[in-house]
């Protein structure tokens, strides 16, 4: 039974009631407060309100990574570089952490040598317009808790400061370098090896 | 029931809120190289170089009564003690050898009987080792036909000499030879150090 149907039956019922006879009217009384597509009128609107929020993001469109190997780095400078692209919509900071501070071989030296030999980290950060931030630091105080500007890790706020977005721009890069090495403890031969962490986080 | 829901829509606003996508927030960079075994004169020649040299001067050799005198020894170490020699490896045992060559007159061909124009020895190369210790190799140029080689118990002291030359047994094929007059009488020490055998 439709709804136009159930509500004159119920208004029958309740004029029956009360001991007096009306005759059966048609169903344009059942228009009030609601719209029915099947009964004229057959057109009307709705408007539905949407509010959305799109938050600030912020990470690598192109993550740094990869493997550089420098034989006898001992005996020549070197250096290169690993390019990578932020996607952040707002200032970000990029930092660096070193898991040897420096390049490592395994053993123990004595005194008059060394397992630890020293590099160079440069950081360059490009965003959408404006200048670039840049640093320098020495991998021995990139690890944790060193005294670089840009060590630690994004998240927890540390790193490199770029004042504005920067989306899919060329030209972010770490560059590792060294000198000939000149210290005063002898490098042992060997296998050396480090690894750089490299994170980014919105900034405020 | 679809018009009740209609009527519920047009009194408030809806509220969507869309997930962000997961974004790449880190990378690693590994950075790997050797360094060659290698070993390098620091002092006693050119630094940073492959090769030292030293001159022990022994003066007149023979005595007053024309034999070879009995404390050139003496005279050897001595000189001997002033060479700075100081040569590093990279390397955790070292290998070295050491060749004397006798002390022969270099303008007389040969000596008759009675006399000598050769002079035998014993040579002593000591190695300084870190942390602390040495290494001597011994050669006799009179009855060793080839080097004495050897390797290192241990990496050499840095810093400081770490090569040091002494003498032993000076002689003559018999005491009682005669050396022949010459004014050049030479011998050399030969000693190689390599970073590994």
């Amino acid at each position: 039974m439709g709804a136009c149907a159930r509500i004159m039956s119920v208004v029958l019922a309740a004029l029956f009631a009360g001991g007096i006879a009306v005759a059966q009217t048609g169903c344009g009384t059942c228009q009030t407060g609601t719209l029915y597509a099947e009964k004229a009128p057959t057109t009307g609107s709705l408007t539905i309100y949407v509010t959305a929020s799109v938050g600030g993001h912020c990470g690598f469109s192109e993550a740094p990574s990869g493997t550089h190997d420098e034989p006898n780095f001992d005996d020549h400078a070197w250096t290169h570089d690993f390019p990578f692209e932020l996607d952040c919509s707002g200032p970000s900071r990029v930092a660096i952490e070193s898991a040897n501070g420096g390049l490592l071989t395994s053993g123990t030296a004595p005194a008059g040598y060394t397992t630890l030999a020293p590099y160079n980290v440069e950081l360059n950060l490009v965003r959408n317009s404006g200048s670039p931030a840049n640093a320098s630091c020495a991998a021995a105080d990139l690890d944790d808790g060193g005294g670089c500007s840009f060590a630690g890790d994004a998240a927890d706020g540390d790193g490199l400061f770029l004042a504005s977005g920067s989306q899919n721009q060329t030209g972010s890069y770490v560059r590792v370098s060294a000198p000939i090495y000149a210290g005063s403890n002898i490098l042992v031969s060997g296998n050396y090896a480090d690894t750089l962490t490299v994170t980014v986080s919105a900034a405020n | 029931m679809k018009k009740i829901l209609a009527v519920a829509l047009m009194a408030t606003g809806a509220v969507i809120a869309t997930p962000a996508a997961a974004q790449t927030v880190s990378g690693d960079i590994t950075i790997t190289g050797s360094v060659a075994g290698k070993c390098l004169v620091v002092t006693g020649g050119t630094p940073a170089g492959s090769s030292f040299s030293g001159t022990i001067p022994l003066g007149e050799l023979a005595d007053s009564m024309g034999v070879l005198r009995s404390d050139v020894e003496a005279d050897f170490d001595t000189a001997a003690a002033a060479i700075d020699i100081q040569v590093v490896c990279n390397t955790a045992a070292p290998h070295v050898t050491v060749d004397a060559n006798e002390i022969l007159a270099q303008n007389v061909a040969t000596a008759p009987a009675g006399y000598a124009r050769r002079i035998d020895y014993e040579a002593n190369v000591t190695f300084d080792l870190t942390p602390s210790g040495t290494n001597v190799v011994t050669n006799d140029s009179g009855t060793d036909a080839s080097p004495t080689g050897q390797t290192l118990s241990g990496r050499l002291a840095s810093g400081a000499t770490n090569i040091h030359i002494d003498g032993d047994d000076f002689r003559t094929a018999n005491a009682t030879d005669i050396l022949v007059a010459d004014t050049e009488y030479e011998g050399h020490i030969l000693i190689t150090v390599a970073p590994s055998v």
